[in-house]
């Protein structure tokens, strides 16, 4: 902006000299525009650098508080020329808030990301790992399982076989009770015939009493 | 040890105060049950009638003889053999009279006042059953019994009068029958037979007799009626003729309900 400026006075200078028409005049003006160019163009250098070497300074000072954010987490990554640079930068009275900022926060952010992420899937695959059975153990398992098939087979086929057992036996218990109530019948008529055979008994040893008389 | 008089007075007095029965009136019963027994079995012995008032009491029948109630005569063979009486007693015109008195009219019996009619062949058979009912009679064994005078005045024809029928405290009827001599051929046969039938339930008619008892003082006698009531031992069924014989109609069977009806026991 003040490059430009210069240079349109210089401009307006030159047109006014021309105007005026003083030849020998005109050529020391000339002259002394140059010279005035010359060294327009130089302060133009020089503004150029300082303005090269403050966007320098304000790009490290926001890379440095990028760095320098999260309570200077990870700061250890960043280059130390740019650390030393951007907090000189800083202590010159730079803020450090342009995009330089965000990038390196973001990069911190990322990493931070990147690292936690990594931890965890390395804490998982470690956990994984601490957790996965060995071969042996899948070979031991599986034969485990076989076994346990075979058992399972094996209790299975038992328990049909209980079952069948257990029906056998159950029917053995209907018929042994059929069997039981059959003789509870033949036991009452055997008692009703009892007490018949005792009644007739003591009838009959009533009437061989009878022969007393006769004594 | 033998009871003092006082003693057996005593007795008697706490029983007839338990029945509510004054002496007299004892005595009065004690007279018609003599006076009864004598009608209902035709005649009796003096001793069977002294038995009717208890063990403890004699002397009742003589007593009877001196009232003219019972009229006394000597037995043919009488202090001859042991087991017979040598006097009988029956009922004079006034004990008949008596007993009538207090008779219903289904319970009187044709009662023959002449003592000579007495069959002299059955005293002894006669006797025994007499002895036996008084003392079973005495001792609770039976509450009731029919004689064959009771018997004959209700039979039918062709049915078994036993000798006594006794009947318990149960309402079993035992029909007695006294045989002291053998029988024989058709009697035999007519005798098994009878019984048979009367101890069978035929038709309607329930048996006369739960039981029938035969006893006799010989043991052939024993085995030989023992075999003839034997179930399934032949029974010959006899008819008479034109001729009046009697010839063998048909063979019959001692039927299975029979077993252990009738008991054959020797007395001595």
């Amino acid at each position: 902006m003040q490059k430009n400026r210069l240079i349109a006075l210089a401009c307006a200078l030159a047109f006014s000299l021309v105007l005026s028409g003083c030849g020998e005049d005109t050529r020391q003006l000339q002259a002394q525009v140059e010279a005035q160019q010359a060294q327009i163009e130089q302060l133009q250098d020089k503004i150029d650098k300082l303005k090269q070497l403050h966007d320098q300074a304000d790009r490290a000072a926001s890379i440095y508080q990028g760095c320098m954010a999260m309570g200077g987490l990870f700061s250890q990554a960043c280059p130390e020329s740019v650390m030393v640079e951007g907090k000189a930068a800083i202590e010159s009275g730079y803020v450090g808030a342009g995009w330089q900022y965000w990038l390196a926060y973001s990069a911190k952010l990322l990493a931070v990301l990147i690292a936690t992420s990594l931890a965890v899937l390395s804490a998982l695959w470690l956990w994984l790992k601490w957790i996965e059975p060995g071969a042996e153990e899948i070979h031991e398992a599986k034969e485990t399982i076989a076994t346990a098939q075979q058992k399972a087979a094996a209790a299975q086929s038992e328990a049909a076989a209980a079952r069948s057992e257990k029906w056998r036996v159950d029917q053995d218990i209907a018929e042994a009770r059929r069997d039981l109530a059959q003789l509870h019948k033949q036991i009452d008529m055997l008692r009703g015939e009892l007490s018949e055979l005792e009644r007739e008994i003591e009838e009959k040893k009533r009437d061989l009493d009878l022969l007393g008389g006769f004594s | 040890m033998a009871k003092t008089g006082a003693e057996l007075l005593a007795e008697q007095r706490a029983e007839l105060k338990a029945q509510g029965k004054t002496t007299r009136q004892l005595g009065r019963e004690r007279i018609y049950f003599a006076l009864d027994w004598i009608y209902r079995w035709g005649w009796s012995s003096p001793s069977v009638i002294d038995m009717t008032t208890g063990a403890s009491r004699r002397g009742l029948c003589a007593k009877l003889v001196r009232a003219g109630l019972l009229t006394e005569t000597k037995t043919a063979a009488g202090k001859i053999l042991e087991d017979l009486p040598s006097k009988i007693v029956t009922l004079s015109d006034d004990g008949l009279a008596y007993v009538e008195k207090h008779k219903q009219e289904q319970e009187l019996l044709d009662y023959p006042l002449n003592p000579y009619k007495v069959n002299q062949s059955l005293l002894r058979h006669d006797l025994l059953a007499q002895r036996a009912t008084i003392k079973n009679l005495r001792e609770g064994r039976i509450q009731e019994f029919r004689t064959p005078r009771e018997l004959a005045a209700k039979s039918q024809p062709g049915v078994k009068q036993p000798d006594v029928l006794w009947i318990n405290e149960a309402g079993r009827r035992i029909a007695v029958e006294i045989e002291l001599t053998a029988k024989f051929g058709r009697k035999l046969d007519d005798f098994v037979w009878s019984i048979v039938l009367s101890l069978s339930q035929l038709g309607d008619r329930e048996p006369l007799f739960d039981r029938c008892m035969i006893v006799t003082d010989s043991d052939a006698i024993v085995r030989r009626y023992m075999a003839a009531f034997k179930p399934g031992a032949i029974v010959n069924r006899w008819k008479k003729d034109a001729q009046s014989h009697f010839h063998i109609d048909r063979k019959v069977e001692v039927p299975e309900h029979i077993k252990g009806l009738v008991l054959c026991k020797k007395i001595d």
